[in-house]
């Protein structure tokens, strides 16, 4: 759905490139995560990918078509959920959404209240903006990305601001989403998030892709086929997972005094992130 | 119904919401008042006219810019620059919308001391010129300020030569001599004062100064605002 080749772009006045020669692709009904620190060039990948930015070299193709090509029907195609909520305050939720269905020439193909009511925001359907949280403005993002049906979605750290229960909602939608055959394209900062939703991530420090593949892959890939296990007494020991159940210094050492930890060694994706790029997600 | 003109419904619900409408239309009843009280003055037509091109001039410049700065506030710019509503939608429509409002004012004010004795059509086009006139201006002003109040800052002199300089030529404070002619509000303000006082009026030169500058200040709004706002 979206190939990108050797993608650079440098901001005017600047001494060097923002985007240095990314490549990537993604396919239909792939949720594809963009990880890395603030100022690595993910929100100008971004702007480049929704064609706010057009002063870049490389190849960008959408739907088989060069970006560049695009008209605005484009943007019919594609829907963007902001990190941070944009809405305007004096407006109800349902007068935003009608505000921003009034820019496509297409009818909406989801009815409002469904929308409001989808993301527990039916009572407030018709309350002012800025009487809603943060987390209700978020999730009035969310909905405002998906009413005319794109085919591809962009969500920029998409849990972000909300409860624990309404950020788990958003997952399950997005995950519908995805089971819909729509192309999902996220950048966070939530290692969380970006394992429970992407099939595949890529690292991105100072401009340059260092890795793509599923998070599963590289959890793998970095981390220890191994267990340890803590006992009450205070010992502790590592395992590999090889064979455990005929690893006999593993039996013996469980049934010596009652344990209190068993944990897989398997690396966190924030471990891998700072293992292959050397630099933390929240730098 | 067209995305342009539901723009233009939802431009002026916007407008509504934020107290636009309602802060125009209370000046000019103000206005109005003031101008009512001096009705028998013998100057009554220079300060109308004096009052006709601050009033609109204010609403289109400076109200065009304070929605903006509003909007980029909230973050609401870039979820409009990723939707397919065009800038060109986009701009056209708020001026439009402003300018109808500033026109209306004027035409209230007018209404209020000259009755129906005036040639409203010329005055109406004059007011409409001077408004469109100072919202494209704005959208170009805004786009060397992060803020309103910066704006407002950078604003007096551009504004003071924008409107005042041909006012007081206007009122004989100053002779500018053919220069004035250059100046972009010199059309409107001719067929203003044409049109309450009766005041000599080349429409060739009137009009012909507005199908001209429309056009040269557009172009100039669009391409700061497309660089210095969209693209950033």
């Amino acid at each position: 759905m979206i190939q990108v080749e050797n993608l650079v772009f440098q901001y005017p006045n600047t001494q060097s490139p923002t985007l240095k020669g990314l490549s990537f692709s993604i396919d239909k009904g792939e949720v594809f995560g963009f990880l890395g620190p603030s100022g690595a060039g993910k929100s100008t990948a971004q702007k480049v990918l929704y064609k706010i930015l057009t002063d870049y070299t490389g190849s960008i193709k959408v739907a088989g078509k060069n970006l560049q090509d695009w008209d605005n029907t484009y943007y019919e195609k594609i829907g963007v959920g902001f990190e941070l909520p944009n809405h305007y305050q004096k407006l109800t939720g349902k007068e935003n959404l009608d505000l921003f269905a009034s820019f496509y020439p297409k009818a909406m193909a989801y009815n409002r209240e469904e929308l409001f009511a989808m993301v527990g925001l039916e009572s407030a359907i018709h309350q002012p903006v800025e009487a809603y949280s943060k987390g209700m403005k978020m999730r009035l993002n969310f909905i405002r990305a998906i009413q005319h049906n794109p085919d591809i979605l962009f969500f920029d750290e998409p849990t972000s601001g909300m409860d624990p229960v309404n950020a788990q909602k958003i997952k399950q939608h997005i995950l519908q989403l995805k089971q819909q055959g729509k192309t999902i394209f996220i950048t966070t900062h939530s290692m969380h998030t970006a394992d429970e939703l992407c099939d595949r991530v890529a690292f991105i420090v100072n401009g340059e892709l260092t890795t793509i593949d599923s998070p599963q892959k590289l959890k793998d890939q970095y981390g220890k086929a191994a267990v340890t296990v803590e006992r009450t007494d205070g010992a502790s020991a590592e395992f590999p997972l090889e064979q455990l159940g005929q690893n006999t210094d593993f039996l013996e050492f469980i049934k010596a005094s009652e344990v209190k930890h068993i944990h897989t060694m398997e690396a966190t994706l924030e471990e891998v992130f700072i293992q292959v790029t050397g630099e933390s997600l929240k730098s | 119904m067209s995305i342009f003109l539901h723009q233009l419904k939802w431009q002026l619900l916007l407008l509504h919401k934020n107290s636009i409408v309602t802060i125009s239309l209370a000046v000019t009843f103000i206005y109005g008042l003031v101008l009512y009280g001096v009705r028998d003055a013998g100057t009554l037509d220079q300060v109308l006219v004096t009052i006709v091109l601050n009033d609109p001039s204010v609403i289109g410049y400076f109200f065009l810019a304070l929605s903006f700065y509003t909007e980029m506030k909230h973050g609401i710019l870039p979820a409009i620059f990723v939707s397919p509503l065009k800038v060109h939608q986009l701009l056209i429509a708020r001026v439009l919308v402003l300018s109808i409002i500033g026109t209306v004012c004027s035409l209230g004010l007018a209404f209020f001391v000259k009755g129906m004795d005036f040639a409203i059509w010329h005055y109406a086009m004059g007011s409409f010129g001077i408004c469109v006139l100072s919202a494209l201006l704005g959208i170009t002003m805004l786009t060397f300020a992060e803020e309103f109040l910066n704006f407002a800052m950078k604003s007096i002199p551009v504004f003071l030569l924008f409107a005042n300089v041909p006012m007081l030529q206007y009122l004989g404070v100053m002779d500018l001599g053919w220069i004035i002619y250059l100046f972009p509000i010199q059309g409107s303000l001719n067929l203003i004062a044409h049109a309450l006082s009766g005041t000599e009026i080349s429409f060739l030169y009137a009009y012909g100064s507005l199908f001209v500058f429309v056009p040269v200040f557009y172009l100039l709004g669009y391409h700061y605002f497309t660089k210095r706002v969209v693209q950033q």
